[in-house]
């Protein structure tokens, strides 16, 4: 056997791999932009006609955001206008005294807890400076290192100093500019921590052991660093020093031989005596030491939650906390008061400051000696990014959520502030400033475009380009907003509501002043830039007396369509999988009934039934087990009353015959090692007898459309499959004849239409596919894109298919129509 | 001067295309994932686009591919393979066209490791952060994933199912 490896290679280089390129790559990536915006901008409204349009959060410049309940009493999260910055984690932060700065930090995918990530990223080097009065964001000019997540910043008034690489970078906040300082005397081996205290900037070797080299301080008025004396506590690590009125305090943890071999690293510390400039070493700790210390006012403390007993063996036989409290003054160590369990915070922001210390999820407050516990803002990330106090408020910027996996997309770019809730009304705020928005308003609209009323925005309605049409608007908005324009975006997805007002749309249809003269009721003739695509009708409003727009909320969505396309009221009930996984219904006059969600654990659904009566709706799935893929699992499911779903069979594939009498599935199991079709099954739903029609099915695998489609004739004597064409089941006898071979394209779905034309499927993807006779392999109509599903119509007609990512199509025998409905699998 | 998005798109769309479709094995989805990618970098261009659009784009078809799997659940097989076994090994065709097969019958993290490795070229420890995952779990989900292959050829048997 030769080895694997190079045949490998061969194979992954086969030119086979390649695939046609759309002929404008980038204006297909931007439709997908546009569909993505569609759905996660809009909320689909409720009642038909007159609908209560939630505002889109991402709209929202900025918006005040609940208090939780378990927060500090008077104290509640606000969001703050995005700052001029691009998602990122880990940021340095401080603050001057006027401003919170943001600086650097980590745009890259996060890394996952415990992997070992190499950064794709280099730490970014611009920041953002939020001025708390005036509730404005400025951007900083760009530090000439990069400033990695790690970087500790060392504030001297308006100077913020950091230490990175092989130098001190400082960045002057009254000027805007950096400039550096030279790296502290000693080994350049990035061992070295910065802090301010007593107005210098001390350089502490994070670690001191045998190999002792002198920590530093830099004095700005001399403009040289200087030693300072050795230390008692040599060996140690973790070495942080704290400004304190009794002088400034150096801790650090013990290093012991062997840790928790015979005794734990406890924290020591030793107080530098300003008169004798010595070190006066304190009385052992009993803790271990957490992130950082802060002089409170009263004393130091070191908000760290929770302790360590060692491990079971060398274990210390007891837990010693990690965090608690100091006093350099007499050197009395204390416990944290009133602490409660680790893990029992809420959202993890880490800042101390003086008296301020928000920690482990909570807040402490040294003077009370009482937590509480801090909640997640709404909208924010579940990891907090950069934390800072700035006077009496918490800034949070960036931070990241795990739900894509650990992706760039997970990162954060909003700011939060955490205090005192003094958010200016309206009405208050100054001309220029930029404040807080209203919460959500319950705006109201009528709409209807060519005289159909919108009843939810996430629909696009198909509209004939260069087709003028009459859009109706009324609107009513509770008090204090008021309604400044309609305008269109199109799809490129640049527009929307920012910092800056309104940008990017490419029609106004009616503008401020006509709204001043003549209310919010509006009648205007539209005809819709360009040819094809999606267009967003967009209602601007302004809040309080402020000028210039400041939310947006979309009303409706057209969608542009070349030729004569219309919308086709289906006749006759057809099921849906929608693209949020909701079994559904059509009826007659093309709502979308919801009928059952699908759980999660159900897999992907790869077919769907309705029987005529359009009561009996069945779904089927196929799931594979994540690691060992030859284990799968098929399940037929009912939708029953009240959104329930009842499993019926141990199959996937289904189709009802067309009279609604009989369900053939395929089962699966494990065979050779592999998930295989194992049995093409026919239950009768009159008697419930069931019979195997075909024994284990072999043979090439077309996975798109979803699944191993399946198909009835008209009068339900057979039942068609794929392989390299379609493949005819007799159900009486088991007996099977092949159709024409589509060898060298790929059939991937049988259909039986209703005339008895068997088609095919053949193709996928960009530029479509083709519906072609079984038998000849001539074409009976073309699709226009990437195909999901095929059926047969029920009504005697034609057939129903639904392509990528989510669209209805319904092919009548003569053309092929679009139903604005977001299926991802259709019954006939 | 860094490129448009417009202009990245027209020339790199067809090795992205083909990246996704060695991965998936499967060409609609490796079209998906492709756009899907292409509209998340163009989304965030006035960032990426400085930098390494193009591994940004990767990085977001391995992870749409890795990550739609437990909710999507769905086997992918590249191809056809014929209806009945052939076990002659000594025609190269049919040697590639079983290793094909044993390819898709892998799980989508084992292909992935192995697209990486052997399509991407990259070092173990380039994969591992790729994937985000250690080195350790590279090396041996190559190793695994290699000792499947070579057990699924070596038997002479076609994967069908």
């Amino acid at each position: 056997m030769t080895d694997i490896e190079p045949r490998l290679r061969e194979v992954l280089a086969d030119p086979a791999w390649t695939l046609p390129v759309p002929p404008d790559p980038a204006a297909w990536a931007k439709e997908r932009v546009a569909r993505q915006r569609l759905r996660r901008l809009l909320v689909p409204l409720t009642a038909a006609g007159s609908a209560a349009v939630a505002v889109a959060a991402a709209v929202l410049v900025p918006a005040i955001v609940q208090p939780a309940s378990d927060d500090e009493p008077g104290l509640s999260w606000q969001r703050l206008p995005d700052p001029p910055l691009t998602p990122r984690q880990g940021s340095v932060a401080a603050w001057t005294g006027t401003e919170a700065l943001f600086l650097g930090g980590d745009p890259g995918a996060p890394c996952p807890p415990t992997a070992d990530c190499v950064r794709a990223e280099p730490p970014a080097r611009d920041g953002a400076a939020y001025d708390p009065v005036r509730g404005t964001w400025r951007s900083t000019a760009p530090s000439p290192v990069d400033l990695p997540s790690y970087a500790v910043p060392a504030v001297l008034d308006d100077r913020v100093h950091l230490l990175v690489a092989d130098e001190v970078v400082v960045y002057d906040a009254s000027d805007d500019a950096w400039s550096s300082l030279p790296h502290p005397p000693g080994p350049v081996d990035g061992f070295w921590s910065i802090t301010a205290a007593d107005g210098r900037v001390v350089a502490l070797r994070q670690q001191q052991s045998q190999a002792w080299f002198a920590d530093q301080a830099y004095d700005p008025a001399a403009g040289e660093w200087a030693p300072l004396p050795r230390d008692p506590l040599v060996p140690a690590f973790a070495r942080q020093v704290t400004s304190t009125p009794h002088g400034l305090v150096l801790t650090g943890q013990a290093e012991v031989p062997q840790p928790n071999s015979d005794r734990p690293s406890v924290v020591r510390a030793a107080v530098l005596d300003p008169t004798t400039e010595q070190w006066r070493p304190l009385p052992d700790s009993d803790q271990l030491g957490g992130p950082g210390w802060t002089w409170t006012g009263r004393r130091m403390v070191d908000p760290a939650l929770g302790g360590a007993d060692g491990g079971e063996v060398n274990g210390f036989g007891r837990t010693i906390p990690y965090g608690g409290t100091l006093d350099p003054a007499t050197g009395t160590w204390g416990r944290l008061p009133n602490a409660p369990e680790e893990l029992t915070g809420g959202w993890q922001a880490y800042a101390i400051s003086g008296p301020q210390i928000a920690s482990g999820g909570y807040l402490y407050d040294d003077a009370e000696e009482s937590w509480a516990r801090i909640a997640r803002p709404e909208g924010a990330p579940e990891d907090p990014g950069a934390a800072v106090w700035a006077g009496d408020s918490l800034i949070v910027f960036g931070g990241f959520t795990d739900d894509e996996g650990y992706v760039v997309e997970g990162l954060s770019r909003r700011a939060f502030r955490y205090g005192p809730a003094a958010a200016p009304s309206p009405a208050a705020c100054p001309p220029g400033a930029r404040c807080p928005a209203p919460p959500a308003p319950d705006v109201r609209f009528d709409v209807t475009v060519d005289g159909r009323p919108v009843t939810s925005p996430t629909d696009p309605l198909p509209l004939r380009a260069g087709q003028e049409v009459e859009v109706s608007l009324r609107a009513t908005a509770p008090d204090g907003l008021q309604l400044r324009s309609l305008v269109v975006g199109d799809a490129d997805g640049s527009w929307g509501v920012g910092p800056e007002g309104p940008t990017g749309f490419d029609q106004t249809l009616v503008d401020e002043q006509e709204i001043d003269a003549a209310g919010t009721s509006h009648d205007v003739a539209w005809t819709p830039a360009g040819t094809t695509g999606l267009r967003f009708l967009v209602a601007l409003f302004s809040a309080g007396e402020r000028p210039g727009a400041s939310i947006g909320v979309v009303l409706a969505t057209v969608e542009l369509r070349a030729g004569t396309d219309q919308v086709l009221v289906p006749a006759g009930s057809v099921a849906v999988v929608l693209r949020d996984r909701t079994l559904a219904r059509v009826d007659g006059s093309g709502q979308v009934e919801p009928l059952a969600q699908l759980p999660e654990d159900v897999g992907e659904p790869d077919a769907v039934a309705v029987d005529p009566s359009g009561q009996l709706v069945l779904v089927s799935a196929l799931s594979y087990d994540d690691d060992d893929a030859s284990v799968c699992r098929a399940v037929v499911l009912q939708a029953e009353a009240g959104g329930e779903l009842r499993r019926v069979a141990d199959g996937a594939s289904l189709a009802l015959s067309a009279d609604g009498r009989q369900l053939a599935y395929f089962r699966y199991a494990t065979v050779d090692g592999y998930c295989r079709r194992t049995a093409l099954v026919v239950r009768d739903l009159t008697t419930g007898a069931e019979s195997t029609v075909t024994g284990l099915v072999d043979g090439p695998v077309g996975s798109t459309p979803p699944g191993w489609p399946v198909s009835w004739s008209p009068d339900g004597t057979e039942i068609a499959h794929v392989l390299d064409g379609a493949v005819v089941t007799d159900v009486g006898t088991g007996a099977t004849r092949a159709t024409r071979s589509f060898e060298g394209s790929r059939a991937l779905a049988p259909a039986w239409l209703p005339d008895g034309t068997l088609v095919v499927l053949e193709g996928c993807c960009i530029g479509g596919g083709s519906v072609r006779a079984a038998d000849t392999g001539q074409e009976v109509f073309a699709v226009p894109g990437p195909l999901r599903s095929i059926r047969p119509g029920r009504d005697g007609s034609g057939a129903w298919l639904t392509v990528e990512p989510a669209g209805l199509l319904r092919w009548d025998g003569r053309s092929l129509r679009r139903i604005p409905v977001e299926a991802v699998l259709s019954s006939g | 001067v860094s490129p448009s998005f417009e202009e990245f798109a027209a020339a790199r769309a067809g090795a992205l295309l083909r990246y996704a479709h060695v991965l998936t094995g499967d060409r609609a989805r490796a079209e998906d994932l492709v756009q899907d990618a292409l509209a998340g970098v163009y989304r965030h261009w006035s960032r990426v686009g400085d930098g390494s659009p193009e591994a940004y784009v990767r990085r977001s078809i391995l992870h749409g591919y890795l990550g739609r799997w437990r909710r999507i659940g769905r086997w992918e097989q590249y191809g056809t393979a014929p209806e009945v076994a052939q076990p002659d090994l000594a025609d190269a065709a049919v040697e590639r066209d079983a290793l094909r097969s044993a390819l898709a019958g892998l799980p989508p993290r084992m292909r992935a490791v192995l697209v990486l490795r052997f399509y991407e070229d990259m070092t173990e420890a380039q994969a591992a952060a790729v994937l985000g995952v250690s080195i350790g779990t590279v090396k041996s989900a190559t190793s695994k994933a290699l000792a499947k292959l070579r057990a699924d050829t070596s038997l002479g048997r076609e994967v069908v199912r």
